[in-house]
């Protein structure tokens, strides 16, 4: 008992475990639609679009926080205005948009004749030190995109499953896809300032394929990767306390065994039933 | 816009003047007059070449996620190969094959189709980081400070490109040419069912096809940054796939859309000094744009009658003559105000051309060269030494220097390859052998260490700033004999100044009682700070080799802080993480922002000399320890 | 004509071009199609056929004429690109075929469900409800997709060649499917290749870029109809397939 309790009583060990059990089960909810839409690289890629608002806000001496929101809005329009480009893939257009804009920042930057500091530690969090304002902010954001998750989990699966028919499902492609990259831009900002941009890359990809590999039906996959998340969140306070790593690195690895051993378990089950189907032909 | 923006802020650095296409820039064949620039001019060929004949297959099989991840997959072994004394170039090699096998292993025979690997990859991207962090926090020991970040280690600029990159580009080009001739079909036959574009199914051939994808990002990485894998591997062929449906013809196309970004941002680069690889990719994506809405237009026309052939053309040459008008009188626009700052830097003709690599090494040339030498500073205050990209100006001004002052040690360790690329023979002055050091993780010890792993912040130390005055008065009297004597009678005074503010500071520290003089630290950058006046550093908050700590180290940490009753949470400037912050909230003490790494920016508040940071820093911390009651402010 | 209140598309002399062609895709369409019916409609690729169905959705306004849709419609598109991997079951993609008509924050309740489960039965499928759907058989997994239209339950439903690439079974289970909606009182209206299934239906309209003929199966398809709808290249085989060849070289202006 005094194992699992000994990380939480110490300095800082209630508030990582709240982060990151918080950011795990938003991150592990929304990672389910980044498996299914195929949006991994963008997730990956919105943490470096942000650098071209904090820039600007630099230099002009606004808040960072207003370049940060900035950012994320010049990211999605962005992303939405690329993606509409004629026979591109989500994965080209993503690396167009994520090139220009911190190509952008760069120029802009490069312009300034004060340096831009280490925005990541400014902006970015680190699971250990989560401010209550971070945390509250998070978690309210993380609610905002769950809700929304809900309300638009029918139709995000409809389109996934089958977009040929969204609309004769009645079900309006543009708009659909617009939610979902909000979805995640929400997800993403929300998660990179409680946790830092590698926690949140892992939480986002990890538990998904977890509970892709795990699951058959979608709605229960969402429920399992959000439970999966706020496990590997937790998981990686214990990590990194007792292998003394990075707490950061601790939650990419934890998310990393979940999605392994998942996928393991589902390949040794898919074995027995395969023979099992043989068997019924 | 941007270069318009770029140009109002021309002025700032001293040595802009000097390269050659500023004042009267005749033709664009001029800007190639430094050997650094044409360098960079065969680097952009080479990586157009590789990136645009690679990059139709790269964008037909979905891969542009894997292309931009090379550079972080290959992080843990560039770690394990910085601890074992290995080359990076190799090791950066090694690594970037690794993580295409593991990548394949994890894709292959699967369903995996492009969602998945998409996945996937971000998974192995996420790991990758953290077996980097993990390895570079076991290795910490080996010493180095290396593993600050993954980016660091790999990425480079065009604009100090070495010979051996260019060989090892040149060397991926000859191999990626005549395999790409022969597979790409086979390649891109699975890629063009369109139930598959983007599947990872794996073909015979496929086995070559990742593999070469990384060997190809990785040396293309180094040469010229981060931001190129996008700008020269996806964007090309991104925008000729808009444009052509055969896949010759894209190929073709996005080789010369590839060669044509590079081009066009380097001459923009060069011509307006800005940084390469930011230029490129952005004339890529600008690129990229007008194709977007230029087939937009044509395909809203046409889509009854399916365009055929010739309109593909005619589409084709729409795009492209819009490029060719736009771009061109973009950079007239440009070119013409450019000549308005010409002038700024004629001034400096009689002085002695300096170049510091940052704020505090300025700082001290200037105070012992005075008005006879012209210095140029590579960093920018308050910038992060470890993002830094150079511009052409600063690699011209590093050709040009006389004399090149380097701080020394991690601060400014990515200098080498920019003197290399700025082909002068001159090596650079390391200030911080005249320095007394200490070890990068000694507490409060007072042991020197003349190894790898010393704090470079050594001039936050009166002592080593007199030391350090003489070794720069020697070097520029070596370099500009006849001032001799001012240069002399300069560093006399400047070690007289320091002598008197280190006694005065020393007075004002013994103020202070010895219960108050316990600090926390963030980095390692006031040890020497507190080693002079005698403070006690009882924590340090980020573990010496530059990663983060862990939650064991953090509670470790508090936990001594809260027994020694430290009275100050201590950190640089524009650097305050927010674990610093967390920590000194907890504790409930003061945080203090101080000058580590950097002087204060321009004519804004904060020390613009080493040693007013020195009061600076010590006023600040005295004030918070005895709650305002002693200041060390000499005035 | 005694029914005309029971008509549900009515068309007149209505054309249809894609913006910015110069000629259009279909024109000079005139009909009245009322419930109840089987229609089909015959021609080549290219013919008119899912021009005529994008019109009929609401996709394509007509450019001339008038081209008017009294009930709601239901569309099962040609090109399945459902994907096999994604976690659902039989039933859950039925459901989907309720999303219209509730809100985003209702759930299928025990009506959707059993409307569901009854779709799934009409299309022979009622013991696979909890099937993942990539573990059925490619015609099973057509008939799940005709099952989410007829859950749809829209007075008219289009289908854009439902039998293509079907094993006979599935084919067969289809076909009824079809002709029970059509009992229902529905207007069911399939794009196809098939001579031999337009002969089983209540009407058909042959189209190469107008209507050729529309009538009684009987009337409709005779053998200088069918010259005229697959044009001059008549290569006429029952197979959709060799079809396409045929239209390749035929271009528009």
């Amino acid at each position: 008992m005094d194992a699992l309790l000994d990380p939480i009583r110490g300095d800082f060990g209630l508030t990582t475990l709240i982060s990151l059990t918080v950011v795990g089960a938003g991150c592990g909810a929304v990672g389910v639609w980044i498996l299914q839409f195929g949006r991994a690289f963008l997730a990956e890629s919105l943490t470096h679009a942000l650098l071209p608002g904090l820039v600007a806000a630099s230099l002009f001496g606004a808040s960072l926080v207003i370049g940060a929101l900035a950012g994320v809005l010049l990211a999605y329009v962005a992303t939405l205005a690329f993606s509409r480009a004629p026979k591109t893939s989500a994965a080209a257009s993503t690396s167009v948009t994520v090139t220009t804009l911190v190509a952008g920042g760069a120029l802009i930057a490069a312009s300034s004749d004060s340096g831009y500091a280490a925005f990541e530690s400014l902006l970015f969090g680190n699971p250990v030190a989560a401010t209550r304002v971070d945390l509250a902010a998070g978690a309210l954001l993380l609610a905002g995109v769950t809700v929304t998750l809900w309300l638009a989990h029918e139709r995000f699966g409809a389109l996934a499953f089958d977009p040929a028919a969204a609309v004769s499902l009645r079900v309006s492609v543009s708009r659909v896809q617009a939610v979902l990259l909000l979805v995640i831009v929400c997800a993403v900002a929300a998660a990179v300032n409680v946790t830092g941009s590698l926690p949140a890359l892992a939480l986002l990809v990890g538990p998904a394929i977890a509970a892709d590999a795990l699951c058959t039906r979608i709605g229960r996959g969402v429920w399992i990767a959000a439970l999966a998340g706020a496990i590997c969140g937790a998981g990686a306070l214990y990590l990194s306390y007792y292998a003394d790593w990075p707490a950061g690195a601790s939650v990419a690895i934890t998310c990393t065994a979940a999605a392994a051993a998942a996928s393991c378990l589902r390949r040794t089950h898919r074995s027995s039933a395969r023979t099992g189907v043989v068997a019924q032909r | 816009m941007f270069v318009v923006s770029a140009i109002s802020h021309l002025g700032i650095s001293g040595a802009t003047s000097r390269l050659p296409g500023f004042a009267t820039l005749e033709s664009p064949a001029e800007l190639l007059d430094p050997l650094f620039a044409r360098r960079a001019l065969l680097a952009v060929l080479l990586a157009a070449v590789i990136g645009g004949a690679l990059g139709t297959t790269i964008v037909l099989r979905d891969l542009p996620f894997f292309t931009h991840a090379v550079g972080a997959g290959a992080y843990p072994t560039m770690v394990a190969a910085a601890a074992l004394g290995m080359s990076l170039a190799i090791a950066a090699q090694l690594g970037a094959l690794v993580f295409a096998a593991l990548l394949w292993l994890l894709t292959r025979g699967s369903t995996a189709d492009a969602r998945q690997g998409d996945s996937r990859t971000g998974l192995l991207v996420a790991t990758a980081l953290a077996a980097g962090a993990v390895l570079a926090e076991v290795l910490a020991g080996s010493g180095s400070g290396f593993a600050r970040s993954p980016e660091s280690m790999l990425f480079g600029s065009v604009l100090t490109v070495g010979k051996s990159e260019l060989v090892a580009a040149a060397a991926t080009a000859a191999l990626c040419l005549p395999l790409v001739t022969l597979l790409s079909g086979r390649w891109l036959a699975v890629g063009f069912d369109p139930e598959a574009v983007g599947a990872m199914r794996i073909s015979r051939y496929d086995g070559v096809l990742l593999p070469l994808v990384a060997i190809a990002s990785a040396s293309i990485l180094p040469l010229t940054g981060a931001l190129m894998a996008g700008a020269l591997m996806v964007i090309p062929a991104a925008t000729a796939r808009m444009l052509f449906d055969r896949t010759a013809m894209i190929t073709a196309a996005a080789v010369a859309l590839a060669v044509v970004s590079g081009l066009f941002g380097l001459y923009l680069s060069l011509a307006f000094d800005l940084p390469a690889g930011a230029s490129i990719a952005a004339v890529a994506g600008g690129l990229f744009a007008l194709a977007a809405i230029a087939v937009s237009v044509r395909s809203r026309a046409d889509r009854i009658s399916r365009p055929n052939r010739r309109d593909n053309h005619r589409t084709m040459a729409t795009a492209s003559l819009a490029a060719l008008v736009v771009l061109p009188a973009l950079s007239g626009c440009g070119g013409s105000s450019g000549q308005t700052t010409a002038a700024t830097g004629d001034a400096n003709n009689d002085r002695v051309p300096v170049t510091a690599t940052t704020t505090h090494a300025a700082d001290i040339v200037r105070q012992i060269g005075g008005n006879h030498v012209a210095t140029t500073t590579m960093l920018k205050p308050g910038a992060d030494p470890h993002e830094f990209e150079p511009k052409p100006s600063d690699v011209a001004a590093l050709a040009d220097a006389r004399v090149i002052f380097r701080s020394g040690g991690a601060i400014d360790s990515w200098l080498q390859p920019a003197i290399d690329a700025a082909g002068g023979g001159r090596g650079p002055i390391d200030l911080s052998d005249a320095a007394v050091l200490l070890p990068s993780d000694a507490a409060a010890g007072d042991s020197a260490s003349n190894g790898e792993s010393f704090n470079a912040h050594w001039f936050l130390d009166p002592v080593n700033l007199e030391a350090v005055g003489k070794r720069v008065r020697d070097e520029l009297t070596k370099a500009d004999p006849a001032t001799r004597e001012t240069y002399r009678a300069n560093a006399a005074r400047y070690a007289q100044r320091t002598r008197a503010a280190d006694t005065a500071l020393a007075r004002c520290a013994k103020r202070l009682s010895a219960k108050q003089r316990v600090i926390i630290s963030d980095h390692n950058e006031f040890d020497y700070l507190a080693a002079r006046y005698e403070f006690k550093v009882a924590a340090r908050l980020q573990p010496a080799s530059g990663g983060e700590p862990s939650v064991a180290d953090l509670q470790r940490a508090v936990a001594a802080a809260r027994a020694s009753g430290a009275g100050a949470v201590v950190t640089s400037a524009g650097e305050s993480g927010k674990v610093a912050r967390a920590v000194a909230n907890r504790l409930r003490v003061p945080l203090l922002e101080l000058y580590g790494d950097s002087l204060a920016p321009g004519d804004g508040g904060g020390p613009h000399t080493s040693l007013d940071a020195i009061e600076f820093n010590l006023d600040r911390i005295a004030a918070a320890v005895s709650s305002g009651a002693v200041r060390c402010k000499t005035g | 004509m005694q029914d005309r209140l029971n008509v549900l598309v009515t068309a007149s002399d209505a054309s249809f071009a894609y913006p910015g062609a110069t000629s259009p895709a279909l024109r000079d369409v005139s009909l009245d199609l009322p419930g109840s019916e089987l229609v089909i409609l015959l021609g080549p690729n290219g013919g008119g056929k899912t021009t005529l169905f994008r019109g009929l959705t609401g996709e394509l306004a007509p450019a001339a004429g008038t081209l008017k849709v009294h009930a709601p419609v239901s569309y099962l598109p040609q090109h399945d690109r459902s994907r096999t991997d994604f976690p659902v079951s039989a039933l859950d993609v039925t459901l989907m075929g309720t999303l219209a008509e509730r809100p985003p924050w209702r759930r299928p309740g025990r009506t959707e469900r059993s409307r569901a489960r009854e779709a799934l039965s009409r299309v022979g499928l009622a013991d696979r409800a909890d099937t993942s759907f990539g573990e059925l058989s490619g015609g099973q997994r057509r008939r799940v997709l005709l099952a989410r239209t007829i859950v749809q339950d829209s007075p008219i439903v289009l289908l854009d060649e439902p039998l293509a690439g079907v094993d006979p079974a599935s084919a067969e289970v289809i076909d009824a499917a079809l002709r029970g909606l059509r009992d229902d009182g529905r207007l069911v209206i399939v794009a196809s290749h098939d001579i031999e299934q337009a002969r089983r239906a209540d009407r058909v309209v042959c189209l190469n870029g107008r209507v050729v003929a529309a009538g009684p199966p009987g009337d409709a398809l005779s053998p200088s109809v069918l010259q005229e709808t697959y044009a001059a290249e008549l290569t006429l085989l029952p197979a959709g397939d060799d079809a396409v060849g045929v239209i390749e070289h035929h271009h528009h202006h």
